[in-house]
């Protein structure tokens, strides 16, 4: 449980197949009624990249399971623990009965929660309760019943659930000390509120380029990720009132049946502005084997993003297969088109 | 695998009760096998009576696979018991805002996977209303009235519905979860912390927490009865008191405060145990039924002269301690 007066606010979004979407909002101070309003569109903005990765050419089911960022606050001269510091989206997507439903929330609290329990409430109780309810409804033909209420209902249960699990202590789960090699690094930079991104992996030729495409959604999803969640997450902590706050992408998972991909990131920020690298991990396997576990990926990128560091020598260290002499701009459609037709082409 | 990972979870020694059913088999011969498991759940404080026990076990008989018997289900019957105690100790320390908070986290946490474990032991045609009404019995709390299994069916059959699309059973576990724990986890949140806190320090505002039940473990009363029966040597005070305290101590706990009429039934009962197993086959002239009544009647003089009935775990060790060493020390010498 939070502690008292801590500060925190909570989405919970259902669509079905009909990309209809209902939500249900927690928040722990109050907001002007037309703010309220406007938040119905931002779960559309925040599931749109859930539906792209549907549509992916590669046929895998794909889906974003979290993504986890801390908070950094535009003046610092307010400290207070209760606070928010932390913000987090997480998404269960179903397939039931031959249609998809996605559940999705987002949660900003003063804690770094753990977000494996919560992903799992959501996805082994939350989730499967909306949809075994409406099964058992759609069964009894009872006329009576009102869809709308009873996913409703649902949300602000499992809205509840969620909120009891807030400010839980984190606990460290086997998946951290997993080993994990990097196929690629993207580095971002924003300095005078101009955003430069880059990513660096295989060479064209580099047979691994090919088979890490075997493990990863794509290398234009993985590239695309980053910016964008950072971006939305900010438009809604100004949403929620929250503008002297601005989100710093920690951690991204992305999964599809048995393949995991993680997207681990850090950051350094003077007074021009911000630097991030990160990297895109996959679980070893026979072709892409470096063992080494998550802790020291983060090791590895905070000295990385020390000023005396040589980049070039940094990503060899990493993976010697990636290029640290050619970037793939990641600025602007163009550059993304250009990825998928290199670096996503399985035929080249 | 299952089975393992419920093992880590919520460990029963299943070594130890199956000897305690060998030694009830040994006992009772006369009994058939279903009668002798129904007697084996009752001497592991299931809380209802035989007679009950043996009609759930033989509705539930015919439901089992074929790779599962009958002991198996009441192996899952005693571990589930333990889940309801690590579930009960839960609940009372978590303060939730709504009922519907407390349901969800409980079947979260502590049903739905053992829902998935405990299925395996059943044919698929299990209906969903049979594993609703199951799990009423078998999560039941022990000083809850008696069971009525047609009737809690009958209940159950109006309320939970097994949905079968195009000749397969969907899945509607969580439903049967909630329609199945719905009113012990309401009981169970209602009651939430006892009216009769004690704060022990006022300037700490120190909470005691309710009694959170567990078993008593009387390994040294039975090593010391079994160290009479082949040595014939006399037992030291010392020998006494220590064998009465571990039996005591692995019960109550310090600062917790328990209610004598919710334990009682099996301290006797454990008691009573204990110094049965530790007796060698030539020394067992008496039946455990008989020395749990001596036992009783001894219980019940002290219970008469019981000036409270709810104290503090150390309290009731001090109290209870000289009576089960006199009533020892006194068997021993009979012997």
């Amino acid at each position: 449980m939070l502690r008292k007066g801590s500060e925190f606010l909570l989405g919970l979004f259902f669509s079905d197949e009909q990309t209809i979407i209902y939500d249900h909002i927690k928040l722990s101070y109050d907001l002007p009624k037309e703010t309220v309003r406007e938040l119905k569109s931002m779960s559309f903005k925040f599931l749109g990249p859930l539906f792209m990765t549907r549509s992916l050419n590669n046929q895998s089911q794909w889906k974003i399971e979290y993504i986890e960022t801390s908070l950094t606050p535009q003046s610092r001269t307010k400290v207070d623990e209760t606070l928010m510091q932390s913000f987090t989206c997480l998404n269960t997507l179903k397939k039931t009965a031959g249609y998809i439903t996605s559940l999705f929330t987002f949660i900003g609290s003063p804690y770094t929660e753990d977000i494996k329990i919560i992903y799992e409430k959501l996805d082994k109780y939350i989730h499967p309760s909306i949809i075994q309810g409406k099964l058992i409804a759609q069964t009894n033909y009872d006329v009576n019943f009102n869809l709308d209420l009873f996913i409703e209902d649902e949300l602000k249960r499992g809205a509840d659930l969620i909120e009891h699990t807030l400010g839980s202590p984190r606990k460290i789960y086997w998946e951290e000390k997993m080993a994990y090699s990097t196929v690629g690094i993207i580095k971002r930079t924003k300095k005078d509120g101009l955003l430069e991104s880059d990513l660096y992996t295989f060479d064209l030729d580099d047979p691994l380029r090919k088979e890490a495409l075997d493990h990863i959604p794509s290398y234009y999803f993985m590239g695309i990720l980053p910016d964008y969640y950072e971006k939305r997450m900010n438009e809604t902590l100004s949403l929620f009132g929250k503008d002297g706050l601005y989100s710093n992408i920690i951690k991204i998972k992305v999964s599809s049946q048995n393949r995991v991909v993680i997207y681990m990131e850090e950051l350094v920020t003077d007074a021009d502005g911000k630097t991030s690298l990160g990297l895109i991990l996959i679980p070893d396997n026979e072709k892409v084997k470096e063992s080494r576990d998550l802790f020291f990926y983060k090791k590895k990128l905070l000295s990385m993003l020390n000023k005396n560091s040589d980049f070039e020598r940094s990503v060899i260290e990493l993976n010697s297969r990636i290029n640290p002499f050619e970037n793939w701009n990641l600025n602007s459609d163009e550059s993304f088109q250009n990825i998928e037709r290199s670096l996503d082409n399985k035929l080249l | 695998m299952e089975e393992m990972q419920f093992n880590k979870l919520y460990n029963i020694d299943k070594e130890r009760l199956h000897s305690n059913f060998q030694r009830i088999q040994n006992l009772n011969k006369d009994l058939n096998s279903k009668e002798i498991i129904a007697k084996f759940l009752y001497t592991q404080s299931i809380g209802i009576s035989t007679d009950q026990i043996s009609e759930i076990l033989t509705y539930f008989q015919k439901k089992l696979t074929k790779d599962n018997e009958l002991l198996d289900f009441a192996f899952e019957w005693i571990r589930a018991n333990k889940i309801r105690l690590e579930y009960k100790k839960y609940i009372t320390l978590n303060d939730y805002q709504a009922y519907t908070t407390a349901l969800d986290d409980a079947i979260f946490l502590f049903f739905l996977k053992y829902d998935e474990f405990l299925r395996l032991l059943f044919l698929s045609t299990l209906e969903e209303y049979e594993f609703s009404t199951l799990y009423q019995i078998i999560f039941n709390p022990k000083q809850s009235e008696s069971v009525n299994l047609t009737e809690l069916l009958e209940k159950n059959k109006a309320k939970v519905q097994t949905i079968i699309i195009d000749g397969e059973k969907i899945d509607t576990k969580i439903y049967t979860l909630r329609e199945g724990l719905s009113d012990m986890i309401r009981n169970d949140y209602n009651e939430g912390i006892p009216s009769d806190i004690k704060i022990l320090d006022s300037e700490k505002q120190l909470v005691i927490n309710d009694a959170i039940e567990k078993d008593f473990d009387g390994t040294m009363v039975e090593r010391l009865i079994k160290f009479y029966c082949f040595q014939r040597r006399k037992i030291d005070k010392k020998e006494f008191t220590m064998a009465i305290n571990q039996f005591l101590s692995s019960y109550f706990e310090f600062g917790v405060f328990y209610d004598f009429n919710k334990f009682k039934e099996k301290l006797v009962s454990s008691f009573a145990d204990y110094i049965y197993s530790g007796l060698t086959e030539n020394y067992k002239v008496q039946s455990i039924e008989s020395l749990q009544n001596e036992l009783n009647l001894v219980i019940e003089e002290f219970e008469k002269n019981l000036k409270q009935i709810r104290l503090k775990g150390k309290a009731w060790i001090e109290d209870i301690k000289p009576i089960l060493q006199n009533f020892i020390e006194k068997f021993i010498e009979h012997l």
